[in-house]
């Protein structure tokens, strides 16, 4: 199996949004959300994971790994009490054997 | 058990680490590294004497040996090829400034600017020092043990040098990693402090001494070491000193494999030289993140395995299950 050109990429969007807490009624919600940014950088390390084939229980560990971008943090949007932000990682696959 | 098996494709890395180990100067013996036994390591606690210098970028291997042909025949043709000369240049940008990073990337001595007595005269490399204080008994690599009197004189989040006093020595100087070379036999006692690489931020002062930061690069303070604060760094453009260390580039692919390019050997090859690259694409004249620019000479070996004189080592360790 040659691998070298059987990579696939797929562009992984997270949305997430706070309205911060109502014991500081939302004036909190800017730090909430750098809090919720921290901690997508910190799930996305390593910048990689083992490759697992679900169509089998228990689920069965291929031979490649999965890995991915570091994340690209699109602007804050504000819509009434709520900030919002996304985040998008590419995320790439070697296609193995039988996929 | 049989196993799988992939063919592998090309490695995908992110980003390069460095690592920096002293080299005798005066023996010209360097540190080595072995990816058999030591490739493994984690890129984070990098095996001992080995040190990090952090994320590199812009790393490019230029080898510059000439080669020529043996010619034979009429008309001539290319019987065999002989190595005339041997040559590597490598370049790279660090994306930190430390004491270390600045050293290396400069063409000559790196000096601490050590604390100056008040009123002291102007010098472009530091004017006449503070006394320096001497360690106590009980003092470790990361733990500087000091008369109560002497510890009050220092703050948390201050630098210190920690080195011997200066007396006329010539040649090398500086353990494990020499800071300069002279010639002739100079004046100011405070000299090996200046160039040392004994260097580290306090965390935290109380009445017995200091607490470093992180570990000194020689270890405890030897016989003899005196400690003195430091503000800042110079380095000058000129002078004679070239700095040698030996050096580890580390890419790690995305599949686990790993490259490694081990010079036992490298040299400055040019004075300081900074690259200024903006923080926004859209605003080129606004903010800059200012990097440290890095020219180097690989300088050749003796590989005891066969005698042959190299340069650089490149070791891969392929990722699990990939063929070969």
């Amino acid at each position: 199996m040659d691998l070298g050109s059987a990579m696939t990429a797929e562009e992984c969007e997270i949305l997430y949004q706070t309205c911060g807490t109502q014991s500081f009624g939302g004036l909190d919600r800017g730090r909430a959300l750098s809090e919720m940014d921290e901690e997508l950088v910190v799930m996305v390390q390593p910048f990689f994971t083992p490759k697992l084939n679900y169509t089998a229980t228990p689920p069965a560990a291929m031979l490649t790994k999965v890995f991915w971008d570091e994340p690209g943090f699109t602007p804050i949007v504000t819509q009434r009490d709520l900030l919002s932000r996304s985040a998008k990682v590419m995320v790439y696959s070697y296609q193995e054997q039988g996929e | 058990m049989a196993a799988t098996w992939f063919r592998a494709p090309a490695p995908v890395a992110r980003r390069m680490r460095g690592y920096f180990a002293p080299v005798n100067r005066a023996t010209q013996t360097p540190v080595l590294f072995d990816a058999s036994e030591q490739g493994a390591f984690d890129l984070d606690a990098p095996p001992a004497p080995w040190i990090s210098l952090g994320w590199i970028q812009d790393f490019t291997r230029k080898p510059m040996s000439k080669t020529a042909p043996v010619l034979t025949g009429i008309p001539a043709a290319t019987l065999e090829q002989v190595r005339e000369t041997l040559e590597a240049q490598v370049s790279l940008q660090f994306l930190s400034w430390t004491k270390l990073t600045m050293a290396l990337a400069t063409g000559s001595q790196h000096m601490n600017l050590l604390a100056s007595v008040s009123g002291a005269a102007a010098a472009a490399d530091g004017a006449q020092a503070a006394a320096a204080v001497v360690p106590q008994t009980g003092s470790t690599a990361t733990f500087v043990a000091l008369a109560s009197a002497d510890a009050a004189k220092f703050t948390a989040g201050s630098i210190i040098a920690l080195d011997v006093d200066y007396t006329g020595q010539t040649g090398f100087l500086g353990a494990p990693v020499a800071g300069a070379y002279v010639r002739q036999a100079l004046t100011d006692v405070n000299y090996i402090r200046r160039v040392t690489f004994n260097v580290a931020l306090v965390s935290q002062v109380n009445p017995t001494g200091l607490t470093l930061a992180e570990p000194l690069l020689g270890g405890a303070p030897a016989a003899g070491a005196k400690l003195q604060a430091v503000t800042g760094f110079v380095d000058r453009e000129g002078g004679s000193f070239y700095q040698e260390w030996s050096a580890l580039f580390v890419m790690q692919g995305s599949q686990g494999e790993r490259i490694f390019y081990y010079y036992p050997r490298l040299q400055t090859m040019v004075g300081a030289e900074e690259a200024a690259i903006p923080l926004s694409g859209k605003n080129p004249g606004g903010q800059s993140r200012v990097l440290l620019k890095g020219q180097f000479l690989a300088l050749p070996v003796t590989d005891p395995l066969d005698g042959e004189r190299v340069m650089c080592y490149r070791s891969f360790l392929p990722a699990a299950n990939a063929m070969v």
